[in-house]
């Protein structure tokens, strides 16, 4: 019962937007994580058969995903795009795809659908009137109307405030529990910490990093940090840091110091009491570009 | 199976949505206006009303049905595929011969209803109910295989190309209308002269009044080539749709 991607990469002419990606769904929670413009949705696109691959398989219960609509009934996907048939009530559209699945009890899959995402209370409204986190819900609630035993979702976060996002982090983790495989997609790290029992971690098209969350997190935070530090002497402080086996570099710079430190947490602690001892003061600490694609852009050549 | 009912309805909502079957019923409207006032008005001593049922059938040949198939049918995949919506109906386990046909039906018996219905009213109202040279019935089984076509024509746009409508307009009114009347050998390839060539078999009207350039035999195999290339095209591509192209 698994879902396979094996060597698998998609170019377009000259751009390699997934390039020899690698890895087996198993039931549980997987995130697939990384920036955007990364390949993900590209991965996703090709997991669920709505691309085909330019080299490599993609297979599910050993059935290529392309070209053979039958694995439908036992894989859902949530695509990232918010548009839904507008014209239909939220429950109208549950219907609708229920019906499309042929479902033998179409009513009862579809209240235990609505039921599931929380969505009843609204379910009578036209979709065109939606807030964007229930749009979400109800996209989920359309395609997990059939039970899937495989559900892929590509950013079903995105939109949402937080409680919705705990609210289907929830209904999440409980089908992952009953047994289903569940790939969600995201460009936040705290996210798919959260939710996940693995994590994938694509960066450039490329599967840079796979393992537990917690490997994953360990991986992040014993990275490299670069601060940009202001204080009353530069130079002293420099000459100061530059003694501490937890510095890697110490760079003078106009707007002040610039220094990469190898562990984030005695460095933390370092800086105040050496400056005390010096009688320095400190005016600024501002950690350097800490945004995902550093983080990540360390994991790749990592 | 190759017909989904509950598809079906889908495309029928799709398919009149966003004021498109306000656009469509007006369209068919225009020339049952016009012939109803052209009755009302011509006293009996006026032409035969067969010669003046004649540029009613040019505008209903030439500008109302291919218009009523290209706003419904060039929209049918089009608009899908340009929203994004197109995932749902892929991401289900029905087949594309399925989802092609369905949508086919659908848009094709719309667009016939409104533009035989379009014909016959107007064609009845000029001649005053169905003459015995069975010009109306000609006409409007014409126009019947003429909506068919133009339908097939433009849903099979709208899954190749993400101008379908630009593109289909240009058919129109590049190679049936400036090219057809000039160049005869494009007459084979003009949907509007298979319309005429029915209309012609049927009718037994002097062709003073009304004559067709196409052998009606030419017109029905030719009508048939087209229809089953375009369909087996339009499965192919949709088989092999990805998700973010087109074209």
């Amino acid at each position: 019962m698994s879902v396979e991607l094996a060597h698998v990469s998609k170019w377009y002419g000259n751009i390699v937007a997934v390039n020899d990606v690698s890895f087996t769904l198993t039931p549980g929670v997987t995130g697939l994580l990384g920036p955007n413009g990364a390949g993900k949705s590209t991965i996703l696109h090709m997991l669920v058969g709505l691309l085909q691959p330019s080299s490599g398989t993609v297979t599910m219960h050993g059935v290529s995903t392309w070209q053979h609509p039958e694995i439908y009934r036992t894989l859902g996907f949530v695509p990232e795009s918010e548009s839904v048939y507008a014209f239909l009530t939220g429950v109208e559209l549950v219907r609708l795809n229920a019906r499309l699945q042929q479902l033998p009890d179409v009513e009862a899959a579809v209240k235990r659908a609505i039921d599931l995402v929380e969505m009843t209370a609204a379910q009578d409204r036209p979709v065109a009137t939606y807030s964007k986190g229930m749009r979400q819900r109800i996209k989920i609630a359309a395609m997990l109307v059939h039970s899937p035993t495989v559900l892929l979702l590509d950013e079903p976060f995105n939109g949402m405030d937080p409680k919705q996002r705990l609210q289907m982090m929830a209904v999440l983790r409980r089908l992952a529990d009953a047994g289903s495989t569940v790939l969600v997609s995201s460009h936040i790290l705290e996210e798919v910490d959260r939710l996940a029992d693995t994590v994938l971690v694509i960066i450039g098209g490329r599967l840079a990093a796979s393992g537990t969350s917690r490997m994953i997190r360990q991986l992040m935070t014993d990275r490299p940090h670069t601060f940009t530090v202001r204080t009353s002497d530069d130079r002293l402080i420099a000459s100061r840091l530059v003694q501490q086996a937890t510095t890697a570099s110490v760079e003078v710079t106009s707007a002040g110091l610039s220094i990469r430190t190898s562990d984030l947490g005695t460095f933390t602690r370092l800086l105040p009491s050496l400056a005390r001892e010096a009688s320095v003061s400190i005016l600024e600490v501002q950690p350097a570009d800490e945004s995902l694609e550093s983080v990540f852009s360390y994991l790749v050549q990592g | 199976m190759l017909f989904n009912p509950v598809l079906a309805g889908l495309t029928l909502r799709q398919a009149l949505a966003k004021r498109r079957w306000m656009i469509v019923l007006l369209l068919a409207a225009v020339p049952v206006v016009m012939a109803t006032l052209i009755h009302l008005y011509n006293t009996a001593d006026d032409e035969p009303l067969q010669i003046v049922a004649i540029p009613i059938m040019t505008l209903i040949y030439t500008v109302i049905v291919p218009v009523i198939a290209l706003v419904l049918a060039s929209s049918s995949f089009g608009t899908e595929i340009e929203d994004g919506t197109v995932i749902y109906l892929l991401a289900k386990p029905i087949s594309r011969t399925e989802i092609v046909v369905t949508k086919l039906v659908v848009t094709a018996i719309i667009c016939i209803v409104l533009g035989a219905l379009s014909m016959l009213c107007a064609g009845m109202s000029l001649v005053r109910g169905l003459d015995p040279t069975r010009l109306v019935l000609g006409l409007t089984a014409g126009a019947a295989l003429g909506a068919f076509l133009y339908t097939v024509l433009f849903l099979a746009l709208g899954l190749v190309t993400k101008r379908g409508m630009l593109v289909g307009l240009t058919y129109l009114i590049v190679w049936e209308g400036a090219l057809g009347s000039i160049f005869q050998g494009t007459r084979v390839l003009s949907v509007r002269q298979y319309m005429l060539a029915v209309a012609d078999a049927i009718t037994t009207v002097a062709p003073e009044i009304f004559v067709a350039q196409l052998p009606a035999r030419t017109a029905y195999i030719m009508s048939a080539v087209v229809a089953v290339a375009v369909i087996t095209l339009c499965i192919t591509k949709l088989r092999k749709f990805e998700v973010g192209q087109t074209g």
